[in-house]
């Protein structure tokens, strides 16, 4: 289980994410979801140790060191950006290759030195980052420059790295953002194998249909708290949520 | 990469569907013939070195050779390792006095100079790397350029390691087994200095180190939540190449067999700038040609007399207007146009990098 507890970052004076504490087990999908600035991508920076944060982060019972994106990737917790994090000049294989996991031999002297041994460890990570294309639907674009791809295919190149590095939580930021419908429908794929893999995904998303298909649970942040938690399909209706989203309901005089 | 070397399907005539290769996908930076680029690259530097029969030209080719070394050096901290490290002209100069020092003061001989001088040269740079590695970008640089400054003065004032004044004469010259080379095999042995450093440049590039330092320099937040320690390929790829400024700085302090402060200070900062600007920052290529751009161009331009370096700096202008991605890239991008013409696609524009 991924458990965050008291989670809480400020930039500056600003309360960013306010002692928040999610929960998610594996196998099961945990929809974050708010209004814009509530706090729901920096919640997910601060569990992989991209920004720096108080509190308390285990991952299966051990403790994770915040502050520190080495220390998640070891403990198997990937993540993806809402912007795609694709690397135009590298082709897509190199880019899935670099989430790998076998990262033996990939330093100087073995370009240098050690290099038919570097090779052999590099035929075993092609293959792995070939099937992992593969998986979606990538494997045609293995050697193009990742700049050739469409923005959809972009994503999917991204959920292809998370692949290879075999994770036991994926975070996700607004991974349907900029998908269209079919994509968007793929995408839910996506993530119930990796669902049915036995990740436990975080997900923070907006599209309410998207996540309605995929979420098993979700979470409601507003400036920084949490404000709801409840099963996907009872969110939407709770007194709470609809405050966040569309403001306090109060009778103007 | 060439456009040539990243599309199979294109390249074998059919559509771009499925390749037709069987077996694991080679990612294209395992794919082109480099090792036959080297090869002919070597068969070219030997004719040039048998053609090069006046002092004059030998000069040149040295000269060539010994910033191509340093251009390379600061292409792997530059253009691979992401860093702007404006501090490349002061570690040729470390190379250059460590060298003299051991060879002239401890009676080494050359070849012991230069490992030596590779050597004092990479740890340095190991600890001026630990103490400004938190620097980001701008201030990088700024904090390399001031160590560069500093050197400058330490070779000047030091004079039990640099000699009295920093100045140092009549150094022992380029030798092999015991026997001082002659102008054309002195000039000869610095070209084989840069097809080695070139060769490992290359290898550099076709290994996992190259992709992970793409990350580094276009992801960094990004590439460390994939696992990849940032600051070690960051370390890594400065200290190679200071190592080959070390070289580069002992190459040239033995064949020109003298030493002064002056000559390691912005000016050659500049010229090995130029040199990857010049070449391009796609390929290990860049800085090789770019060098003997900078080192001839000038000479070329001569006959001009005292408006030469107007003339030179409109050039360098024009350069950067007409080629922003070097001669490597132009190269690039006239193989793309080739290659996409003989595939019957319209040429697209060539991506910066992708060359």
């Amino acid at each position: 289980m991924l458990v965050a507890t008291d989670v809480r970052v400020t930039f500056g004076g600003v309360v960013a994410v306010d002692d928040l504490s999610i929960e998610v087990e594996p196998g099961v999908v945990l929809a974050v979801v708010g209004p814009n600035g509530s706090g729901k991508t920096t919640l997910l920076n601060a569990i992989t140790g991209l920004v720096p944060c108080r509190g308390r982060v285990t991952v299966d019972g051990t403790v994770l060191a915040t502050g520190r994106p080495g220390r998640a990737r070891q403990a198997h917790c990937l993540r993806t950006f809402q912007t795609p994090q694709v690397i135009d000049e590298l082709s897509c294989i190199d880019n899935v290759l670099l989430a790998t996991e076998d990262r033996e031999a990939t330093g100087l002297l073995a370009s240098w030195v050690t290099r038919r041994q570097m090779l052999a460890r590099e035929h075993r990570r092609w293959a792995a980052a070939e099937a992992c294309l593969e998986q979606f639907g990538l494997r045609e674009q293995a050697v193009l420059p990742a700049s050739r791809l469409t923005y959809g295919q972009r994503r999917w190149l991204e959920l292809a790295r998370v692949a290879l590095a075999r994770p036991r939580y994926l975070l996700t930021d607004e991974p349907s953002a900029g998908l269209n419908e079919a994509e968007t429908v793929r995408l839910a794929e996506h993530i119930a194998a990796f669902r049915a893999a036995g990740v436990g995904v975080v997900l923070v998303d907006h599209k309410v249909d998207f996540l309605r298909r995929v979420a098993d649970r979700a979470v409601v942040l507003a400036l920084g708290r949490k404000v709801a938690e409840d099963r996907i399909e009872a969110i939407w209706d709770l007194p709470a949520v609809q405050d966040a989203y569309l403001g306090t309901r109060r009778v103007i005089r | 990469m060439s456009e040539l070397s990243v599309d199979p399907a294109g390249a074998a005539g059919g559509q771009p569907t499925a390749p037709a290769t069987v077996g694991p996908v080679r990612p294209p930076v395992y794919a082109g013939r480099q090792g036959l680029g080297l090869a002919a690259f070597a068969v070219a530097l030997a004719v040039i070195v048998v053609l090069a029969d006046s002092p004059y030209s030998q000069g040149l080719v040295g000269q060539w050779a010994t910033l191509a070394i340093a251009g390379l050096g600061f292409y792997l901290a530059f253009g691979v390792g992401g860093q702007f490290s404006f501090c490349q002209a002061a570690l040729v100069g470390l190379g250059a006095y460590s060298s003299a020092w051991l060879t002239q003061d401890h009676g080494l001989p050359f070849a012991l100079g230069l490992l030596g001088a590779v050597a004092i040269t990479a740890v340095v740079a190991a600890g001026l790397f630990a103490l400004v590695k938190r620097c980001d970008a701008f201030y990088f640089a700024i904090a390399t350029l001031a160590f560069g400054f500093l050197a400058v003065v330490v070779f000047r004032e030091w004079s039990s390691f640099a000699g009295p004044g920093g100045e140092r004469r009549s150094l022992p010259g380029i030798s092999l087994g015991g026997d001082e080379l002659s102008g054309r095999s002195s000039a000869a042995a610095v070209v084989v200095v840069l097809l080695l450093a070139l060769g490992l440049t290359l290898l550099v590039e076709r290994s996992p180190l190259n992709r992970e330092a793409a990350a580094v320099r276009h992801l960094p937040l990004a590439a460390s939540t994939f696992g990849i320690g940032v600051m070690r390929i960051r370390a890594t790829m400065f200290v190679a190449g200071a190592a080959y400024s070390g070289a580069a700085g002992s190459l040239l302090a033995h064949r020109n067999r003298v030493l002064s402060p002056e000559a390691f200070d912005i000016e050659l900062a500049i010229d090995i700038f130029l040199v990857l600007l010049f070449g391009g920052l796609g390929s290990a290529w860049g800085p090789v040609l770019g060098a003997a751009f900078v080192v001839w161009a000038p000479e070329q331009l001569r006959f001009i007399g005292r408006d030469r370096d107007l003339v030179f700096g409109g050039l360098l202008i024009a350069i950067m207007i007409f080629v922003p991605d070097g001669l490597v890239g132009l190269a690039g991008r006239v193989q793309g146009l080739v290659a996409d013409r003989r595939r019957g696609r319209p040429a697209e524009p060539a991506v910066a990098g992708e060359a």
